[in-house]
């Protein structure tokens, strides 16, 4: 198993004066919907100027795009075969599993916690909870921002402090998405004035692509009733999905703001994710879950004050690299056994042993395995023993199937290696593979 | 750099009838309540819109159907708002809970809001006393805000007293002061956590003022309400800018065995997902839904 690259003289060096750490995370953000990232229907100027100031990763791939298995990942550094939290069903996650909060306390930090947690066990357990979350950014988001401001003024001393704060939104969207109008045919809440059509956006191109033949659409979503959307549905959806976004850039201002006021500025690191994307009308899906980059791919910016703004374009970066970052931030040695890599000398522009590809499972039970490198994507669907790949850089919409194509046949054999290679060091936790054969019965 | 996945693709034409009137399925509940949107603007409402079958004719406009629990218990308080203008409105704060495919069997109070108006000499005061409670934390917010006068009153300065605390009793409080004042073009709010400067010259209003505009705005494009660009500060410190409002047609609706009739407006722009406010016909703004949260108004007195 690669481990993370630490510099052994900075660990625990006593004349160092250690960052702060704040691991600010969003929910259900795709990098696309950002302005700074191309996307003209929204407005993010916070979004855009943490993007202006730090490094971000082009290819961040989350281990699963599901709220509780990718954000159980992110402060584990496990997969999810590993911990165990396959989905949002159930706590599956190994009550065993060390998380990164005890870990960062006994290395002299304060870790502390506000707004969404969403891991199967108590956030009291690794974090002093300063506020709790709510299943609804458009009420939580703002006290949760007004807390981290609070904290960041009120902070005394010189400890350092490993600060979360876990905004909500744009997960509302997935309450927009049910159908709360109890019949299932479209957006809950669908009361468009005049005028607002020709406000919505345009359905994205790929937005009748699926390309994975053998399954339904339904396995992808949460709902398999936005079949039943139509054209209009889907616009007003994404035209929501953007304000959402919009609602929680300007939470993150006002945190930003704080940070940049606060004595901390100089001396902190600010990791900025979301858990995992949303389809945004492409591939006929919104939400989560799907092994297709809409869901997958997430934005990811870590600022270093000391380090010059730039997009990453070469690591194929994963959630479990979250952990393993700050640790070495904090200079603290890494969860033993964990898989995730620093991305701190990534940064720094030093040279690493990085791995060639992300790898994640998909599809709320861990269906779909994935491997995804920054040119090529292979997806494969347990149940069947299907395989899906796309060429992301010809094809970055997932268009077109290239597995049975010639051309691609030794990429196709390289990324089958990389998933079997990958796997076989995967130590699977309890309960997990009786999951997966009782799944597989099912075929 | 990726090149954006979401480039302004193929042109969608329109669909003949964008406004969908949904039946909906209410077993269960008790319903006191029907209502019809008419189209007010002579959209081709409905026209197109799949009629399936439902349990029970009864008809919600989407933008409130999120709280038709509530509405079924619903009872409008007595009494207007005064013609003076100094008055005291306080509303329910509604959590939308729900379970995809099934009715929501409640719509809980998680909070209320207590606005007082004072109508001063070229300017409009609120004082505003706002407590939530979620998951154990409660949330309070006091405010004193002085409004400039025009058919959207924007702030002009004002102070917010923000406090957090566990109601489980865990050993954390937060509490933030904020002070604000928008001159020559420029919105500015300072507090402990430092300040934040908005070049805009719009008016920026705050939730409750957008209210009181409503209290009085004709359903109609021409009124100055719906002609004015503003922007709004959500939560007394979010700042979404270039909002406007637009007229939403009429409701008929029964409430604890009362016809009322509601005309409504939709505020939209940077941040916010269509809200709806909806307004009866003693200029009451008695509902207003935004995308999770709603309100309604549960009692009137003069200030």
């Amino acid at each position: 198993m690669q481990r993370a690259c630490l510099d052994p003289a900075r660990l625990k060096a006593p004349d160092m004066k250690r960052p702060n750490i704040v691991f600010l995370h969003i929910d259900q953000q795709n990098p696309h919907a950002i302005g700074a990232n191309g996307c003209s229907y929204v407005s993010t100027p916070h979004m855009d100027r943490i993007i202006g100031k730090g490094v971000s990763f082009q290819h961040f791939c989350v281990a699963n795009p599901c709220c509780m298995p990718s954000r159980t990942s992110w402060y584990t550094g496990l997969m999810s075969e590993e911990h165990g939290q396959l989905d949002n069903n159930l706590p599956n996650m190994d009550p065993t599993i060390a998380d990164i909060g005890p870990l960062i306390r006994s290395g002299g930090y304060d870790p502390v916690f506000m707004g969404k947690w969403h891991v199967a066990k108590p956030v009291e357990q690794s974090f002093q909870l300063l506020f709790n979350g709510h299943g609804c950014g458009e009420l939580g988001d703002g006290p949760t921002a007004r807390a981290a401001e609070a904290f960041l003024a009120d902070r005394e001393g010189d400890k350092p402090f490993f600060l979360n704060v876990g905004l909500l939104n744009p997960h509302d969207c997935c309450m927009w998405g049910y159908d709360f109008n109890w019949r299932g045919d479209g957006p809950a809440k669908y009361s468009l004035g005049p005028g607002m059509i020709d406000e919505l956006p345009l359905l994205p191109p790929n937005h009748r692509f699926t390309c994975m033949p053998t399954m339904p659409e339904s396995e992808f979503s949460a709902d398999p009733t936005r079949g039943h959307w139509t054209d209009v549905d889907w616009r007003y959806y994404m035209y929501c999905y953007y304000r959402q976004v919009e609602m929680v850039d300007a939470e993150i201002g006002r945190i930003l703001s704080a940070l940049e006021h606060s004595r901390f500025a100089d001396n902190t690191i600010l990791i900025f994710a979301s858990d995992h994307g949303d389809g945004v009308a492409q591939h006929y899906h919104y939400g989560k879950g799907s092994p297709l980059d809409p869901s997958m791919v997430a934005p990811l910016v870590i600022v270093d004050p000391a380090v010059k703004s730039r997009r990453d374009n070469i690591h194929a970066v994963s959630n479990i690299d979250i952990t393993a970052t700050i640790c070495d931030y904090a200079g603290v040695d890494p969860l033993p056994g964990r898989r995730g890599l620093s991305l701190r000398p990534v940064l720094e522009g030093k040279s690493t042993d990085w791995r060639p590809y992300a790898a994640a499972c998909a599809s709320f039970d861990g269906r779909n395995r994935l491997i995804r490198t920054p040119t090529h994507k292979l997806i494969n669907d347990r149940k069947n023993n299907e395989y899906v790949m796309y060429d992301l850089v010809n094809d970055p919409l997932e268009m077109k199937n290239v597995v049975a194509d010639a051309a691609y046949a030794s990429t196709l054999k390289q990324l089958k290696d990389y998933m079997d290679a990958n796997e076989a060091t995967y130590h699977y936790a309890p309960g997990t593979i009786a999951r997966f054969e009782r799944f597989l019965k099912k075929t | 750099m990726i090149e954006s996945p979401l480039p302004d693709g193929e042109s969608q034409p329109p669909q003949p009838g964008f406004m969908h009137r949904r039946d909906f399925v209410v077993g269960g509940i008790k319903v006191g309540v029907s209502m019809l949107v008419m189209d007010w603007l002579r959209m081709p409402a409905f026209a197109g819109e799949q009629h399936r079958t439902t349990i029970l004719p009864v008809h919600l406009n989407d933008s409130i159907n999120i709280i038709a629990n509530y509405l079924t218990r619903y009872t409008p308080p007595v009494g207007d708002f005064p013609a003076n203008g100094a008055w005291k409105a306080s509303y329910d704060l509604l959590e939308w809970t729900g379970t995809p495919g099934k009715v929501p069997s409640t719509n809980r109070t998680i909070g209320n809001a207590t606005i007082t108006r004072r109508a001063d000499a070229g300017a409009i005061g609120y004082d505003l006393d706002y407590t939530l409670r979620l998951y154990g934390w409660e949330t309070g917010l006091k405010s004193s805000m002085q409004c400039s006068t025009g058919p959207i009153p924007g702030l002009v300065k004002w102070q917010t007293d923000y406090e957090n605390h566990s109601m489980k009793g865990q050993p954390s409080s937060l509490a933030l002061t904020e002070n604000g004042e928008h001159r020559d073009g420029v919105l500015t709010i300072s507090s402990k956590a430092g300040t934040r400067h908005f070049n805009t010259t719009r008016p920026v209003a705050p939730q409750w003022a957008i209210l009181d505009a409503v209290r009085t705005a004709k359903p109609d494009p021409s009124d100055p309400v719906a002609g004015i660009e503003f922007d709004y500060l959500y939560d007394l410190t979010s700042y979404r800018p270039r909002q406007k409002l637009r007229p939403a047609g009429r409701l008929d609706i029964s409430l604890d065995g009362t016809a009322h009739q509601f005309h409504g407006f939709i505020q939209t722009g940077i941040g916010s997902v269509p809200t709806h406010y909806w307004v009866d016909a003693a200029g009451r703004p008695l509902i207003f839904t935004g995308g999770l949260v709603c309100s309604g108004l549960a009692s009137i007195q003069p200030a």
